[in-house]
């Protein structure tokens, strides 16, 4: 089927032979590399996140200390392998969140027309009238910051988009005469859904989950950036770029490794997002976040 | 028409009460004492009794809920907590601030990045498409914290052009009040141009394609205007919807941005309340920010209905 697509809509650009997207193969090496990197992190940091090296503050990028070290003495490297993971399972646990509540209210009420779908979809606009990052504002406003929570108010401000897409996907399914054909079969509706029309919906739902990761990644960050992430002395980037803001004049690199590690991420997964894309649905491309 | 645009006001009138009462439960289920929190730890039982008596927070909340709500109708957002004066006077001089950023930023963003989208659209797969693409790229991908400490360190610190944080009332002087201006105005509009440009290369690009361009180009129309009194006109409207969205990320991106640069605008305002656990700022900060968000969207409906024929949402919708 995509083979299909992609040479309907791209006849130029495209060979004829089906080929991954390039997007999709450096995208998913750099994505690779990262996870790869934050899981062995702990064994791969040359001293503990939060060892402090009195005799050298503020000590730029050095073959001893290579990103680096920040007010503390810290070692700036140790700190930005450590923060990989917090940042990168914030966005996919935001995602997952938002995949898991928003799927299945998706498919039913693209099941079922009428009230049910009424009801959900009129509650969804009313959830998206809100500015998200507001929402997850208020919810802060109110207990104490953690990433658990920040992963949480992300992965519920995107249940709605999850809903939208779902739904759509599961209107246009429900035409499909094999659907009509299980219906008449008798088959239960969970089994429609899940057999039929899961198997269906699921690249247009994954190229859409593979966008919020990003999304989740910089939002996450930008919630730790304000304060609302993982709190000192634990490391995250988005808090380690806050925690640099005083020192930019005397060791700008505080910022910048962190910084640069987090883009070089989002990058990666943002060129493996639109490689998906490519590979499921070339109709899609052009669109930026949304 | 009418009938539309009356609906949707109402459905924001819904959406403010809906969000009231979000907001009321929230900051009054709150786990410790409003009391408590004025006062800090060290209160004493009679302090903390002195203070609940005073903001009658003993009352059930229902009956709290509605005082809060009525004085708010009558334009009474209650007193900051912490600065001890009227909310309303606070948020309306940092609103005023906020607004600034965001409308230069949507001017510069629109301006733009219309511009780059119809470049890298009629020069398209060449040089100057790569290019645009490219740094589209990096403009998505570099979250709007890390730009604005690019900015800071490099046109600020570096190259000493513009003021690194800060805010001057233009009293003091246009320029200086510009340059303040010039950094976070930038940081935002980095952050969004990317989906501006991309979306209008690629409904140029649809555009261009069609017969109407073909027969414009037969006629012998100079390219001028067949690109932008035919095809851009077209292009254009995906691009409206884009910006739209592109408002609702604006509202976290001045919160962001204002941190960054010490702007005292809305959105650094809120986080001052935040942490101060301001509740009435919170509240009225909150409040009006959705309201704002939801008449923006709207605005955003109206003109994308304005500018195609092919909508009129008096017939379809109502």
């Amino acid at each position: 089927m995509a083979e299909q697509l992609l040479n309907k809509d791209q006849t130029k650009v495209r060979p004829k032979r089906r080929r991954l997207p390039a997007n999709l193969i450096v995208g998913g090496m750099i994505a690779g590399i990262v996870v790869f990197l934050s899981f062995l992190a702990p064994l791969l940091a040359p001293y503990p996140y939060d060892q402090m090296h009195v005799e050298s503050l503020l000590q730029p990028p050095s073959a001893e200390f290579w990103f680096g070290t920040d007010e503390f003495g810290r070692d700036i490297f140790s700190r930005v392998l450590i923060g990989a993971l917090p940042s990168l399972t914030m966005g996919i646990l935001a995602t997952g969140l938002s995949l898991l509540i928003g799927v299945p209210i998706g498919l039913a009420a693209g099941y079922n027309k009428g009230r049910i779908d009424e009801i959900v979809m009129r509650t969804m606009d009313l959830i998206m009238s809100f500015p998200p990052i507001i929402l997850a504002m208020l919810i802060f406003a109110v207990t104490p910051p953690s990433i658990w929570k920040a992963a949480g108010a992300i992965g519920l401000v995107w249940v709605p988009v999850m809903v939208r897409v779902t739904r759509s996907v599961t209107l246009d399914l429900m035409q499909e005469e094999f659907i009509q054909a299980a219906r008449a079969r008798g088959e239960k509706v969970v089994y429609i859904l899940i057999f039929e029309i899961l198997p269906n919906a699921y690249p247009i739902i994954i190229v859409q989950a593979s966008i919020r990761v990003t999304l989740a990644i910089l939002l996450a960050g930008t919630l730790s950036f304000l304060g609302f992430g993982g709190q000192p002395p634990r490391s995250d980037w988005g808090l380690m770029i806050s925690e640099a803001r005083p020192f930019l004049d005397a060791a700008p690199w505080i910022a910048i490794a962190p910084g640069l590690a987090m883009s070089f991420t989002v990058i990666g997964v943002n060129l493996f997002g639109d490689g998906l894309r490519e590979l499921f649905d070339p109709r899609l491309r052009g669109r930026g976040r949304s | 028409m009418l009938v539309y645009i009356l609906k949707r006001i109402v459905y924001i009138f819904c959406i403010l009460a809906v969000m009231s009462v979000l907001i009321f439960a929230i900051t009054q289920a709150l786990p410790g004492n409003v009391a408590r929190m004025i006062l800090g730890e060290f209160a004493t039982v009679d302090q903390i009794q002195a203070i609940e008596e005073k903001l009658r927070l003993n009352d059930p909340l229902p009956l709290q809920y509605w005082r809060w709500v009525s004085a708010l109708l009558t334009g009474d957002l209650g007193d900051s907590l912490v600065m001890e004066r009227p909310v309303a006077p606070l948020i309306s001089l940092s609103l005023q601030r906020s607004a600034i950023l965001a409308f230069m930023s949507l001017f510069c963003v629109a301006s733009i990045g219309i511009t780059l989208g119809v470049i890298a659209a009629v020069k398209h797969n060449r040089a100057p498409d790569y290019g645009i693409s490219f740094f589209s790229y990096l403009g998505i991908s570099v979250p709007e914290f890390f730009w604005g400490i690019l900015i800071i360190l490099f046109f600020a610190r570096y190259l000493g052009w513009i003021p690194a944080t800060g805010y001057v009332p233009l009293s003091e002087g246009f320029g200086t009040w510009l340059s303040h201006l010039i950094a976070p105005v930038a940081t935002l509009t980095l952050t969004l141009l990317a989906n501006i440009s991309r979306m209008t290369r690629s409904s140029m690009l649809e555009e261009l394609g069609t017969n109407y361009v073909t027969a414009a180009r037969a006629k012998g129309l100079p390219e001028r205007v067949v690109l932008f009194r035919h095809a851009l006109r077209n292009a254009l409207l995906p691009t409206i919807t884009v910006l739209a969205v592109g408002v609702g990320w604006l509202f976290g991106g001045i919160v962001v941005v204002e941190t960054v640069f010490a702007y005292p605008g809305m959105g650094r305002m809120l986080l001052f309340a935040i942490e101060h656990r301001d509740l009435p700022l919170i509240q009225a900060g909150i409040l009006i920010i959705t309201a704002i968000y939801s008449l923006s969207n709207l605005s955003a409906d109206l003109l994308y209905a304005y500018l195609n024929p092919r909508i009129r949402y008096g017939r379809t919708i109502a």
